[in-house]
Parts: C-alpha cells; structure tokens; sequence
C-alpha cells in the first residue's frame, strides 16, 4: 500500500524493463505489423503473419533465457512478475498464437476477411494481454491485462463483419465478458477495501498476519470479495454455471481466433486464479474452496454431457473446452505445489491438442464459415488422410490416451489432487473423462468408418490436389516459413470455382501449424520429462 | 457531520445492484452497455471511498485504470452496436438468435 500523504518516489530501473522484455518484444511487433500493414499491397499480406511470427519467436527467446537466467524477481514495484511460472505461461500463450497466426494465412481470405492488418496486430495484443495478465502479482495488472486481451478478442470475434454468426458473437461475448468484468473489478475493489492492498504479496502477508483465529470470520467484505472474483474468474474461464457465452462464441468467431483463444484465455485466466486465490489467499482456502469445488464437479460434469449431444464439432469442442476447464479447476482447489505445476502442465498439454484439433476444424470448413459437422467429418479418412491421421492423435490426445501428452496432464491434475487429499475430484475427474472419451471418439469412428455423406463432402474426383502430408512440411519455421506463407494468397485465389465443392486447399502455412502441433503432442508425450521437470520447477518459483 | 464510509459502500452497492438488474432485464444491447457502465462506475465510487478511509492511493491508481478500459469498451462495444443495426436495423438481443446458445 502507499500511503498518499507520504512523498513516494519509484524510478524503475533497466532490470524491470528486462523482466518484461518478451512482453515488449511482442507490443513491438504488433506495431510493427500494424505499419507495415500500410506499406503492403494487397494480396502480399502474408508477410503480416510473418512478422508476427517472428515477433513471437523473439519474444519466446527471450522468455527462455529469462527462464534460464532470471532472477525470478517481480519488476515495477511488484506490478508483474518474472517467476518462471509466468515464463512458462507465456511460452503456452506464445505457442497459441503462433499457431494462430499459422493457421490464418489462407484461411482468413477465404472467410472473406479483408483488413488483414488490424487482424494480425490485434491477434499479438490478445496474446500481450494474455501474457500481462499470466505475469500479474497486483490486482491492478490482471484488470488490465484481462481488458486488453478481451478488447483484441471481442474485435477478432466480429470480425467476419459480413457474416451475421461473427458480429452476433463478438456482441455476446462482448456483452457478457464486461458484465463479467464488472464482478471481477467489484469482487477485488472489497478485497482491495478489506486488506487495505491490491499487490498480491501484501494481501497475502495482510492475511497470514491477521490469522483469523478469533471464530468469528474475517468480515463480510472479504467473503462477498472472494464471492465476487470467484465469479467473475468463473465466467472468463468459461466454468459451468457461466459457461452460456462459449460455445456461441466459439463457433462464431473465425475458427482460427477461437483456436487461439480457447487456449490463451485460459492459460491468462488460470494463471491469475491461480496466484490469486492459491498465493494471495492460501490462508483463507478453507472459506473459498468449497465454493470452487462445486464449480469443478459442476463444470466437468455438465460440460462432457453436453458436449455428447453436438454434431457440429466446432462446437463439440467448445464443450470440450468447458469440460477441460473442469479438470484445470480441480488444480487450483487442490492448491498445492504440485497441483499448481499439474496446472501447468495440463495447460501446456491442452494447448498443443486443442490448437490442433480447431486447426483441423478449420482446414474442413467451407468459406461461409459452415461445414464442420460431424456429417462432413464421415468418411474423411479417404479423401484427407493426412488431416485425419492428426485429428485422430488430437483428439485421441484430448481423450487422454496414454502415449500422449492429453494423457499426461489428466495425470498430474489427478495425481496431485489424491495426493492433496481430493479423492473425490480425481474420480469425479475419471468418470467424466470416460465420457469424454465416447464424443471424441466419435469423429474418430466417423472420418475413419462411416461413408461419406453426398452432402458437403467433395467427390473423390476432385482431390487429386491433395496437400503434402505434414512430414513433408519445411522443417524449420521462419526459413522456410518465409516462402510459403507469402507465396500462399496465390495458392487460395486458385480458380476452379464451378467444381461442385471444392475442398479447401490448406496453406503451407496451416500445414506446418498442423505438424508443429502433432509432433507436439506425441513428442511431449512419449517423452514428458523434460517439461514436467520444467513446469514443476516453474510451479515452485511461483512468487509467494 | 463526516460521512461514514458505509454510507458510500451502501450507496456503491445499490449503483452495483441497479446495474446488474439493467443487464440482466433489458434487451437492448446499448441500454444493457450502460447498465454495465454503471456497474463499473459503482467500483468507482467503492474504490473512491476505500482509498479515502485507507489513505492510500491504490484505490485511486486503480480507478484511472478502470476509466481507461471503460473509454476502450466504449470504442468498441459500439462500433459491433453500429455494425448489428446496420444489418438489421434491430438491435434486440431476442432476435439475435443464429447461434442457438
């Protein structure tokens, strides 16, 4: 707390502006994006997405050596954090949007998106106030780094303007998420106004130093506080009862965004709920943890039952997507150290799988932004069997079959929470993953058992320009990367458009997202050591 | 008579209230944006008094920061308004039903 009559000087010095060096490095490239967006003709966007990458590469070098050097000290007067768990957080948002921003060339000019610019600027500030808010010890910092993150993603939403799906999404979400805001700010100005400070490290020692031993509680004010942010955490981390906005959005938005963002916002949120009410508010977690308890059961539960009655799989996945929040609020009740590095891990497994699952979504689906339903997923394994192959291993992955890394982070979360003395969870957690299992394995029996349907599904005919099969893709991300993403507009504007259906042709660009994610996912779990080992050693650095 | 900081968080609290029930009763996208606006600045107003009884300026950092982000979603929560009506010349948020959710 500063005191406001006391004459309070704070310089920050060059060592905070390193703390934030990866944060910076990606505001840089948006800006960049957003100049040379002016100097760029028409049809050469490409080259946006590429600075954009390598934005994200730079920043991603530099939270690894951060990692490895860093003292782990908080920067701007403990604003925001440089621990490794934040580097660990940015690394996942990292990977999302560079996924994103390869999945987009190709695809965005097909749905018909036209100021490309703006789109690949305003998808490197989602990621920004995603890291912001991953990386934020002060109240303060998460209210800020969650509104620029939902600033950039209620535009990318709507931002199909044509499409009447993508504004009515980008008005619900952004309609819900204010009112959302609004109880997340209301819940910490009470707690602001019960421990008399917004720095996290303050309230935790305010709460450890006034153990609240007295039998009588610690006031109505922290308890409507907690309620609130409770709440407001709920309905950003899409946790049933507050999870109505998600699948509209998800399936609304460009596929691209909402593969972005189904992780990113989570890994943002997760990140903040974590610091909040298990380091903050460690103390006190007897009060809160029943509460967030009951939203873990009723989260994991409704979310996989409904999912099981999608036939669109956009939106199965949007489901899938609640239910898997389910699993990540089973860490954060646990609140143990090593329930915050299975939160970790979970995250980082979930974004390699989910990515990869909407960037199939996303290479099936027509140019009006429809055909992405279970019906247009029969048979695909003839014609795509390449796409297939991946999304059997995401899906497999987000079902949680052992040789892969979905496997692993359903692992962690369970283990930690027996061992954290939440039996109960962890079976809660088992049983609903078996349902899990029957809606992820459907589309895998559909692409691989089922004829395809007449409608919607190209004849075999038309195939005969089958892309190269992920193997084949270029190896390394930004030499290679150079080419293929600018030469990419020409391969989209390819003619051929009397064909009765022609399949999309995917760009080298969403190809290579596409093999980057699966040898993610079966990389990391067959050998899940080394970034276990990193996330747990993440999850004990956490600042306390 | 000094006015206790009760009566700001009560008065805070009924601002918070009325907003919420704004949001959640009217159809009307720019009516409900200003019911959420209320709300935000009912935090205002509870910030306003716990950094005055406080004395610490936590509490008044934070509300510059809240106006900020306020203004932003102004920016853009009318310009998706703006585009809605342009389409359809409605803005009921009963007739925006494509997606089923």
């Amino acid at each position: 707390m500063i005191v406001a009559d006391s004459a309070f000087t704070y310089t920050p010095g060059a060592a905070d502006w390193v703390r934030i060096l990866p944060e910076l490095i990606l505001l840089g490239a948006a800006l960049i994006v957003l100049l040379a967006d002016l100097a760029t003709p028409a049809g050469r966007k490409g080259w946006l997405a590429l600075i954009g990458l390598l934005g994200v590469a730079g920043s991603a070098i530099a939270a690894a050596l951060l990692f490895a050097n860093g003292d782990g000290q908080s920067a701007f007067f403990g604003m925001i954090a440089a621990d490794k768990a934040a580097l660990f957080a940015d690394f996942v948002i990292l990977l999302s949007v560079g996924l994103g921003l390869l999945f987009s060339p190709g695809y965005v000019e097909r749905q018909g998106i036209t100021q490309l610019g703006e789109y690949y600027a305003l998808m490197l500030l989602a990621a920004l106030g995603m890291m912001f808010m991953a990386s934020a010890t002060n109240l303060m910092i998460i209210f800020v780094g969650l509104e620029v993150l939902s600033l950039a993603l209620y535009i990318l939403s709507a931002y199909i303007m044509s499409r009447s799906r993508s504004r009515e999404a980008g008005m619900k979400y952004f309609i819900l998420s204010s009112f959302a805001s609004g109880f997340l700010l209301y819940g910490m100005a009470l707690t602001y106004g019960a421990t008399g400070q917004t720095n996290l490290q303050a309230v935790r020692v305010f709460m450890a130093g006034n153990a609240f031993h007295s039998g009588t509680g610690f006031g109505p004010l922290l308890i409507a506080g907690l309620a609130l942010m409770a709440v407001g955490f709920c309905f950003k981390v899409s946790a049933v009862p507050f999870q109505a906005w998600t699948p509209d959005v998800y399936v609304g938005a460009p596929t691209s965004v909402t593969a972005f963002m189904s992780v990113g916002t989570k890994v943002a949120a997760f990140l903040a709920l974590a610091r909040v009410f298990d380091v903050a508010l460690l103390s006190v977690h007897a009060t809160w943890m029943p509460v967030l308890w009951a939203v873990a059961v009723l989260t994991m539960i409704g979310g996989n039952i409904m999912a099981v009655t999608q036939r669109d799989v956009k939106r199965m996945l949007a489901y899938s997507s609640i239910a898997n929040a389910g699993y990540m609020l089973i860490a954060v009740v646990t609140g143990t150290q090593d329930a915050l590095a299975a939160l970790l891990i979970y995250l980082a497994a979930y974004a390699a799988m989910n990515l990869g699952a909407f960037g199939v979504a996303l290479a099936v689906e027509r140019s009006d932004g429809t055909g992405a339903t279970l019906d247009d997923f029969a048979g695909l394994a003839r014609h795509r069997p390449a796409l297939s192959a991946a999304m059997s291993i995401f899906l497999l992955s987000l079902a949680g079959v052992p040789p892969l890394v979905g496997f692993w982070g359903k692992f962690y979360v369970f283990q930690a929470a027996i061992i954290g003395g939440h039996l109960e969870l962890a079976i809660i957690g088992v049983l609903t993953s078996v349902i899990g299992m029957f809606y992820y394995l459907r589309v895998v029996w559909a692409m691989y058992f089922q004829e395809p349907r007449a409608v919607g599904i190209p004849a075999v005919s038309t195939l005969s320009v089958e892309p190269p099969a992920p193997a084949a893709a270029p190896a390394s991300a930004s030499g290679g990367g150079a080419a293929v993403l600018v030469a990419e507009p020409a391969v989209v504007a390819a003619p051929a458009p009397q064909e009765a259906y022609q399949p999309p042709v995917l760009a080298p660009g969403a190809w290579l997202g596409l093999a980057f994610a699966v040898a993610l996912t079966v990389v990391l779990g067959i050998l899940p050591s080394g970034f276990v080992d990193l996330a747990i050693q993440a999850a004990h650095t956490i600042l306390r | 008579m000094p006015v206790p900081v009760s009566a700001y968080l009560t008065v805070s609290a009924i601002l918070f209230t009325i907003g919420t029930l704004g949001v959640i009763v009217r159809r009307n996208p720019l009516v409900m944006f200003m019911s959420i606006e209320l709300m935000l600045n009912a935090v205002n107003l509870s910030f306003m008094a716990f950094a005055h009884f406080l004395n610490s300026v936590d509490g008044w950092m934070f509300i510059f920061l809240v106006l900020t982000v306020a203004a932003a979603e102004v920016v853009v929560g009318l310009a998706i308004i703006v585009s809605i009506f342009r389409s359809r010349h409605s803005i009921n948020v009963d007739e925006l039903n494509t997606l089923k959710g």
